[in-house]
């Protein structure tokens, strides 16, 4: 398992204004994204690991990466065991 | 001056992201027009192209009306993922009974021809099923609790001259599985073959789905706007401008097509609509240089009337059915309708048999078609 995140392939999602709506594939029941995990959720259009997660969110926060960090940490490990995001190479 | 203001506002959006007018301001709606505009807006599925024209700052919106509108996007959003989810569930279902399918309109569209499918949403799902295919497309989605919700008109008529059966599923979610893309005469004229032939992917949660290739997205875009609602809804208008700009359109492949199914009179009112309502010339159109037949003209009137109804149109795909032995078949099938049709058309009075309901089905088309020619020769 790497320890770079992505979004999770076997969910569908769509953009609701300044939220981010997730379903899965599998399963009933609907996510908001609102907030920081919807900045996470933009930041992972593309695979990133958790330091340059940490700098992209604070980027768009205007906040300095470690200000944030254990939040955004947080945040990961909630939206890993909700199914939206995962390690890349995990089992999908 | 009210409904004025509302029809700018509108076509405005419609048309946002695509136009040279684009960074001009649309200036915050009076807030006795909202509810109106709001209502139009959500009912010619433009949330996603009003929110993007808000966060952009081309639409202008008090804070009320600028959180009633994200509400009304939201539940068009969880919608279309609830169809999107379902349509996935569908598709594993018909790999496992082998039926091949290919996805039209909404998800399709939203997915390969919108920069963002939150710009366009859809209220049911249409597949486009082989007629070989159909009666057993139709026995999985009952497998999946899906109700048939009219039966056929005879048996056999389905997958001869019909262009889709809808479904309802246990949480109201409408699938239409399509032989063709178009009711009526322009339908029996489409080869249903070729479009099968002629398809690419899209990706929906990890999983490769198939669609028209962008030729046929085109074509299939032109016919909704054409032949569709009336007046057509201002997302199948748009629709025509996003996939009229989609890199793989052959616009020699798409000629040959309207050509030869006869469909330049539906292609030239579809770029007509783009031009009036929205202010776009689609470039390429210009040198296809349309120019419909009157009979053309005439058969796509019969399809925009508002009270359109089978008895026009049925004359007129029976002209438009290749062969006798057709159309005998064809019109066997609408003079006598099986039995279940019949009783699910005509509610049956006390000790009415088929026979009786039969001719008050038939009194009734008769009326319609009458009416629709007196009116036809009023215009």
């Amino acid at each position: 398992v790497s320890d770079r995140y992505r979004r999770s392939p076997r969910v569908l999602h769509r953009n609701a204004g300044p939220d981010v709506l997730v379903v899965s594939r599998d399963a009933d029941g609907l996510t908001t994204l609102s907030g920081a995990s919807a900045v996470i959720w933009e930041v992972l259009s593309r695979p990133a690991d958790a330091d340059r997660i940490r700098t992209l969110v604070g980027d768009v926060l205007g906040t300095p990466p470690a200000a944030v960090a254990t939040g955004i940490d947080d945040c990961l490990q909630e939206l890993t065991a909700a199914g939206v995001i995962e390690r890349e190479g995990s089992a999908t | 001056v009210s409904m004025i203001t509302v029809d700018r506002t509108l076509e405005q959006i419609a048309r946002s992201g695509c136009h040279a007018d684009d960074h001009v301001a649309i200036g915050e709606p009076p807030a006795a027009d909202w509810e109106q505009l709001r209502g139009r807006i959500v009912a010619n599925r433009l949330t996603g192209l009003a929110v993007a024209s808000w966060g952009a700052g081309t639409l202008l919106l008090s804070e009320a009306q600028a959180e009633d509108l994200l509400e009304r996007h939201r539940e068009a959003m969880v919608w279309s993922l609830l169809l999107e989810q379902r349509l996935l569930r569908i598709r594993d279902r018909f790999v496992s009974d082998d039926i091949p399918f290919v996805v039209l309109k909404g998800p399709a569209v939203a997915h390969t021809a919108y920069p963002d499918p939150s710009w366009r949403s859809f209220a049911d799902l249409d597949l486009l099923v082989p007629a070989g295919y159909l009666r057993r497309a139709c026995s999985s989605l009952r497998v999946m609790g899906f109700s048939r919700l009219s039966p056929e008109l005879r048996r056999g008529f389905d997958e001869r001259f019909g262009k889709a059966i809808t479904h309802r599923g246990p949480d109201r979610i409408d699938v239409d599985l399509h032989r063709t893309l178009a009711a009526g005469p322009f339908g029996v004229r489409i080869d249903a073959h070729v479009l099968h032939t002629s398809t690419d992917t899209f990706e929906l949660a990890g999983t490769t789905m198939r669609r028209l290739d962008d030729t046929g997205l085109l074509l299939h875009s032109c016919i909704h706007a054409a032949l569709g609602d009336d007046p057509p809804s201002l997302h199948a208008i748009r629709d025509v401008v996003q996939t009229a700009a989609l890199p793989g359109v052959s616009w020699e492949w798409f000629a040959e097509q309207v050509e030869r199914w006869r469909l330049v009179a539906v292609v030239d009112r579809a770029f007509g609509l783009v031009r009036r309502t929205l202010g776009i010339t689609i470039d390429a159109a210009g040198e296809l240089a349309l120019r419909p037949a009157p009979d053309e003209v005439r058969l796509v009137g019969a399809y925009r009337r508002a009270e359109r109804t089978s008895g026009s149109l049925t004359l007129e795909t029976f002209r438009a059915i290749d062969g006798w032995g057709s159309k005998a078949a064809f019109a066997r099938s609408v003079a006598l309708p099986s039995r279940s049709f019949v009783r699910a058309s005509i509610r049956p009075h006390a000790g009415e048999g088929y026979g009786t309901r039969w001719a008050r089905l038939g009194r009734r088309v008769m009326e319609r078609t009458s009416k629709e020619a007196r009116r036809a020769d009023v215009e």
